[in-house]
Formats: structure tokens, sequence, C-alpha cells
């Protein structure tokens, strides 16, 4: 016999019991809230009514340290920004001190510094992939390819930076060490075995049709409406914005390279896992010719200084494209060793504004599967 | 072409008696900055959002940041005895919190305009606008202002602390805030240190 | 449901164009029928003068079709599926599962764990935990290359090394650390420590076992547990050894040159 639980508490004589609304607080150590997020939802049955995020919890307020230590000594603090992609976040704040100071960075460190940001957009959404199939509840199996393939990348990191995740690797004007003897042939091993396992992941992914009704229509935004809350990134051209900031500013030396952007045109959480899976064929691409071109020379601005930098007066800001969408550095500077004021603009907190919008009237598993989709890492939205 | 100027000019015939000016950078970077009066700066958000040349639809970056009181040392001719005396006078700049926004624009593809948001001072007068019905970017990244520097947005829809906890007392970021002394008894490096400025 | 699986929208949502845009006409040179809009548009730094032009030649459409890329470039992405049995997606992941199973048996690629404690891989030269103090020759006291110049306690991002230098008996310093201690609670293994010294003194160990029962002491290293030979070195990463070694022999010969020409000179 099968126990009927008693929710006798849950009413009251006078109300529709059919009417309750249910506060439910997810988090802040959910599995699938992708580290200490939390979100308080409102549910009607299983539907969402209403869902407010509560950040916070792994706030340590870098900002303030950043304000209070050298130019240098931040370059480690951004790698713990969002943990996953440490080298586009090294990129982002060298750029904005390079655009501070007016520095230039020789060619062959751009070419580093592309290599690497590519490699990290790979690993980044080879990991992404199999933390989505994870809130999906396909526990495991596609996370564990993903975290194969990805270790490959991390062992090419580990050989250049020392560190497979904490990489402290981009300098003001330039990088810190050149490769390693055979890197380079690794890496391109890395690349040539990586469409194997794009096509093995797509076999496994896109056509599955668990997977298709779990995405499909789920959690839908217009591009209007994505542009309006800043959303950047892959879920922002998910919506059909062609946006892609390697394009817009040239950072670096991307103009030499051809890629394309993948444009979605739902905007819904299929259009989002897509974007990751095709990017990842482009940055193949600009990875390919990279390494076929990258000069000698220096690999670092012999004007630029490691240790105390005292940029000139003035204010800089400089943004990249991460995996996550648009990383930004605001710095002002006061000719002092420290930053006067130390800014980073996190695409996962601002990526998540739409997080309600997207998630009301669907069922609270799919909430799960939308966080997903958006892809934050809290180091960056808590900061 | 668009410069900061014809912009500044575009605002101020859009919204005639708007306070606008341009604050200059002086570093490499060259990312001058529009100063908006906080009175009018709902209206001139408006405007750049909507002017179909201008276009800004994306508010990328929101932040705060604190000025504090600047003493300013400077030379005062002083009338005495029929005669002309220059004196040093020391003065004091009050200080003022400033919000700043980064512009884009998405669909014409150009940017960034800075726009710049300053109180009255940094004690009472700490009111702003809320620019978060224009963009709604803007939402989080002002709590976040509100919850770090104390400034209070009128117009926002949910003005509560972002980061830290709500009973928290003091806003961490503004440059005078001082940090509670949680050093842990037990640390070595710490007593001796401790002791080290003590002697 | 079952229309659902019909007509899965991986054709509606990565179409490809009717016209695909190929690289060709993404290039600048605009006379081509497809603008690529991102790649006209832009402004990277521009010139102080005009920062705000936005570059886009009136002319362009603000259209959305460019950059959506072609299926059949895309590995498996289908390009047309009219009809598809319900399940047959399913199946597809079952057989990249069962690939994936009995490769483990035969494919090294797909079976990549090593029985971990027992079985270790060696890591990188460049693999960095927490930082040690190199001396030269055997005795660690004498042989220790710091010198006490504070330059890496200066510069520790969290602040995790304390220094105190040694004094000789007229209260002059002496040129070596009397006390040398990290906390390896704080220290996040940055490395910028080795990166600035001057004299190659404090390098970037492997070693990654530092559990202990104890909050603080025990986790505190001090200038004994700290200090390990060059030998040492040599063993976890002779590249950067080697060119450390060559680089103080130069120095040295340099000096000694310098030393005996002030001699001659006398």
């Amino acid at each position: 016999m099968i126990a009927i639980p008693d929710c006798s508490f849950n009413t009251t004589e006078n109300r529709d019991p059919a009417a309750e609304l249910l506060e439910l607080s997810l988090g802040p150590q959910h599995p699938s809230t992708h580290g200490v997020f939390r979100m308080n939802a409102v549910l009607d049955g299983e539907t969402v009514v209403r869902l407010q995020p509560v950040f916070g919890y792994l706030h340590r307020n870098h900002e303030k340290i950043a304000e209070n230590v050298s130019y240098l000594a931040s370059i480690p603090y951004t790698d713990r920004l969002d943990y996953l992609c440490s080298l586009t976040n090294n990129w982002a704040y060298a750029l904005s001190v390079e655009k501070l100071t007016g520095l230039d960075v020789p060619e062959r460190a751009e070419y580093i510094r592309i290599i690497l940001a590519e490699l990290t957009r790979l690993q980044n959404h080879t990991a992404f992939l199999g933390f989505l199939l994870g809130d999906m509840g396909a526990w495991g199996t596609a996370l564990m390819y993903g975290f194969r393939q990805r270790e490959k990348v991390l062992d090419l990191f580990e050989s250049l930076t020392g560190s497979r995740m904490m990489s402290n690797y981009m300098r003001f004007g330039g990088c810190r060490c050149d490769f390693p003897e055979g890197w380079l042939e690794q890496a391109r091993t890395v690349i040539d075995e990586y469409p194997e396992f794009l096509d093995e992941m797509e076999q496994l992914l896109v056509s599955n049709e668990i997977l298709i009704s779990r995405t499909q229509g789920v959690g839908a935004i217009s591009p209007e409406r994505a542009i309006n809350a800043g959303l950047s990134g892959p879920i922002l051209r998910a919506t059909g914005v062609d946006y892609d900031i390697r394009k817009v500013d040239r950072y670096g030396i991307y103009d030499r390279f051809s890629f394309r952007i993948p444009i979605g045109d739902q905007g819904d959480t299929y259009d989002r896992m897509m974007m990751r899976l095709l990017e990842m064929r482009e940055s193949l691409k600009i990875l390919k010719a990279a390494i076929d071109e990258i000069p000698d020379g220096p690999i670092v601005n012999p004007k630029a200084k490691l240790r105390n930098l005292r940029p000139p007066e003035g204010e800089a800001y400089g943004r990249i494209e991460s995996p996550k969408g648009e990383l930004g550095f605001y710095l002002i500077s006061d000719k002092q060793p420290q930053p006067y004021r130390f800014r980073v603009r996190p695409p996962s907190l601002i990526n998540l504004t739409l997080l309600e919008e997207m998630s009301i009237g669907h069922k609270i598993a799919d909430v799960m599967v939308i966080l997903g989709s958006i892809d934050i890492v809290l180091g960056e939205v808590d900061r | 072409m668009l410069t900061l100027e014809t912009i500044r000019d575009r605002i101020l015939e859009a919204v005639p008696d708007a306070g606008v000016e341009i604050i200059s950078n002086p570093g490499p970077s060259g990312q001058d900055s529009l100063l908006v009066s906080s009175g009018h700066g709902l209206a001139i958000a408006l405007f750049l959002r909507d002017d179909p040349e201008l276009r800004f639809d994306y508010c990328s970056n929101v932040t705060g940041v604190d000025w504090l009181d600047k003493t300013v040392k400077e030379k005062v001719i002083v009338r005495e005895d029929d005669e002309d005396v220059e004196t040093q006078v020391e003065r004091v700049v009050p200080g003022y919190l400033e919000v700043v926004y980064h512009l884009y624009s998405i669909s014409k593809k150009h940017g960034p305009v800075v726009l710049r948001l300053r109180t009255a001072d940094r004690n009472e007068g700490v009111e702003l606008p809320s620019l978060t019905p224009v963009w709604k970017s803007a939402e989080f990244q002002e709590r976040e202002v509100l919850d770090l520097y104390g400034i209070r947005f009128t117009g926002h829809p949910d003005p509560t602390r972002l980061l830290m906890w709500e009973n928290f007392e003091g806003h961490p970021m503004r440059k005078d805030y001082c940090a509670p002394d949680d050093d842990e008894p037990g640390d070595p490096i710490t007593a001796r240190e401790r002791k080290e400025e003590a002697s | 449901m079952t229309q659902l699986y019909q007509q899965p929208r991986i054709n509606g949502s990565i179409q490809p164009n009717q016209e695909p845009v190929t690289d060709t006409d993404m290039s600048l040179n605009g006379t081509t029928k497809y603008h690529h809009e991102t790649e006209v548009s832009g402004i990277a730094d521009p010139a102080p003068a005009n920062r705000l032009s936005s570059g886009v030649p009136d002319a362009v459409p603000e259209t959305r079709l460019s950059a959506r890329p072609t299926a059949g470039e895309y590995g498996n992405t289908p390009e047309r599926r009219p009809f598809r049995l319900p399940g047959s997606g399913i199946v597809q992941g079952m057989m990249v599962t069962a690939r994936n199973w009995f490769g483990s048996y035969f494919d090294r690629k797909r079976l990549v764990t090593v029985q971990y404690p027992e079985q270790q891989i060696r890591p990188p030269e460049n693999s960095r935990s927490i930082p040690f103090l190199v001396y030269d020759g055997d005795d660690p006291d004498a042989g220790l290359r710091c010198v006490a110049c504070h330059t890496c306690e200066k510069e520790c991002p969290p602040q995790a090394i304390s220094i105190v230098g040694e004094r000789d008996e007229n209260g002059k310093p002496a040129r070596r650390p009397k006390v040398f201690d990290i906390d390896i609670s704080v220290c996040m293994g940055c490395q910028i420590c080795a990166e600035v010294c001057p004299f190659d003194a404090i390098k970037m160990d492997h070693y990654l076992d530092h559990s202990s029962l104890e909050n603080f002491q025990s986790l505190i290293l001090g200038k004994t547990r700290l200090s390990k030979s060059n030998a040492y070195f040599h063993t976890i990463n002779s590249t950067d050894a080697t060119a450390v070694d060559a680089r103080l022999e130069a120095d040295r010969k340099k000096k000694e040159a310098a030393r005996q020409k002030r001699a001659a000179a006398k």
C-alpha cells in the first residue's frame, strides 16, 4: 500500500488548495546551481511564478583587494574570477592596463594570447556541455566525455603556465614566458583530435529527443530584451544578435583570422547550447591558422615594467569576448602603484539579469537547465 | 562621424537646459566622458538610447567611484594696505560619489560613450536617478553600487543590497571604509608583526 | 510530442544561408553582395578624432543573415531531416556510449585515467605548487641564495611571505635571512615571488601533499623546511635550473673579471 502524505498543513479552511503558492529556496548548496548560488522561487504547482536570485555567498571584494595591491599583484586574483577561463581574464586585465599605459604588445605575444584564449574557449565550452547535461539529469556520461577532452587542453596550460587553471600568465605588454619545447606540436595534436570529439558530442547530444524536448522552446528571449538587459556572449548571439567583440573591437589581432560567428534565431536553451558547439569549430579554425602563422620574436614589450608600474593619470575601459561574454576591466589611475579604481564587468552576473524572465512560466526543473545554459561561474558572479 | 562634442550638442538640442560637460581623460586611452547633471539623467539616457543616429542600446558597464575630499593649496592675491600680497590658502574641495555608465550601440556598432553622474556630496545628498528603466542591464550593477558605495537610486525597482547581507553596516568600496579586525588570534605571523609594530 | 520529433528545430535554428557567405565575402573590400555585418563595423582602438565613428557604410541594411554557418560544414549536424524515427537520436547516443565503453578496453585514448596513489604521472617541468628556497652545495645555511632583500615579501599578492633579515654583530645587515616564513594556508602558488626574485633564490616546487592536522603553526613553513638543494631543482625542472646555473655562472665570472680589473688598476 502506498502511503498518502498528509498535506493538511498546507491548506486553510477558506482557501482553495489549488491556489496556494509555494516558496522554494534553491541553493546556496544545490549541485545544479554551479556553486553557492541561491534562488528564491515562487511556485504555482510546479510552474515558476517568481524567481529571485540571491548573490554574495562567494563575495570577497576582489575590487577592494585590487585597489590595495600593485597592478602586477592583481593578475593572480583575476585568475580566480571565472576560474574556468583564467587566461581570458588575464588578457582582459592586461588589455585594460595596456590601454591605460599606452603599451604595445609584440606580435608573437599577440599570437600566443589568441592561441591561449581560443583554447580557453574550447575547454570552457566543452565543460559547459557536460555541466548542462548534468543539469538535465544526465549525470556523468557527457560530463566525463567533456572532462576527458578538456584535460588535454589543461595539460597544455599546465606545461606552459605551470598551472591547470590558475595560470597567472599574461603580463602588461606581453606574456610571461615562451612555449616550452614541443608545446606547439602537442597543441596541434590536441586541435587535430578535437573535431573527432565534437562529432561524437554532436552525435550524442544534438538529435537526442529527450534533450530536444528539454531545451527547445525553453527559456526563450527576444533580441531586443537581450540587448536591453546587457546579455553578452553566446547567449546574446543565440537570440540572433550579430555581436561578437572579437569582430567589433578587433582587439589583439583577431582581424587577421577568418572565422564566423554562429547566430541562433530563437534564443532558447537549445540555441544557447548550439552556439557553444558551433563556436568551438570556429575556434579550431583560428587555432590552426594561429599555430601555423606564429612568428618568432620577443614575447614582451621591452618598455613594459613588471614591478612598480605607475600608469599615467587617466582611465581606461578594456573589454574582450571571454567564453562567457563581454569581460571588461575599468581602471582609473592616479599615478600610484595601486589603481585608484578597479572594476570588473562580470559577464556571468549581468547575464543573470534575465534569469527570472526566462524562467517564468516554465517548470522548476527547467530552471536548472536555463541556469545551466547561461553558463555562470560563481567566482565571477560574486567576485 | 560622431564625436563627443556633437553628441553633447545633440543632447543639448533635445534636452534643453540639461547640464552636459565633457570631462577629458589625460591618459593614453583617450576615453573622454560626458558629465551629466543628475536632474536630467533619465531624460538624457532615454535620448541616447532612442535617438536613431546615436542608438546607444547597450549599457555595458555600470560602476561607482568614490572621490574623497581634497585639500587644494592655491595662491590668492589679497589686498593689504594698498598692496597686493600673494598668500597661500588651503581650500577643501568637497568629495562626491560618481556613477559611471559605459554605453555601446549594438545596432550601430559604435561606442563606448562614458556617462558620468555625480552626487552632491558623500554623506546626505547621495541620491541619483536610476537608469534601470532605460537599460535593464543596470539593475544588478546599480544594486551593487548601492551596496558597495551607498548611492541611493531613485526609481530602481528593487533597491536592496546585492552582495553583502541585509544587516551589514557601511559601504566597503568607499575609500574611507575601515574593515573590522578579523585576524585570527592564533596566527603566529600576525602576532609577530603586531609585536614589531608595537616596539 | 511526435511532431516535435519529426521536425527537430536543428534545421530551423542553424540553417544554411541560401547563398552562403564565404570567407572571401567577409573580407573588407566591400563590393560583394552580402556584407558581413560584423566585419565591416567596429572600432578597436580608434584614433581620438573619430573615436565614435561607427564605420558602418550607410548602404548596409540592418539584416541578420550573414554569419549563420552552413550545416554541411559542421560535421554531423544534419542538413535536412524530414522524418526521423522517434527515439533514433537516443539510439545514436547509445552507440557513442557503447563505442566509448568497449573502446576503453583497447584504445589508450579512451582510457585516460591512472590508478592514482600507486601510479603517478610526472608533472610537466613548469608545473608549480608552492615556492621553495634554493641553496647551492650541501649546506642549506651557507649555500642559501636568498639575501633577504624583501622583494618577494613586497610583491606577494596575499602577503604570505614574512622575512626578517640577519644582522651581524655590528648590527649591519648580513645579506641572509634570519627568518623566512611562508604561510602556505595563504600562499596561492602564483609564482610572482619566483618571477621577481633578482637572485634566482626562490623557485616553484612540485610537491603537493601539504596537509596537516593543525591550522596555524604547521602550515607556516620556515627556512629549514623551505630550503631545498639546487640538485633537487635540477630533478624537477632541469631546463630552468640549467639556465639559471648558466646565468649565475656568467654573473660570477663578470664580477670576478671586474674585481681583477680593479685590482690591476690599483
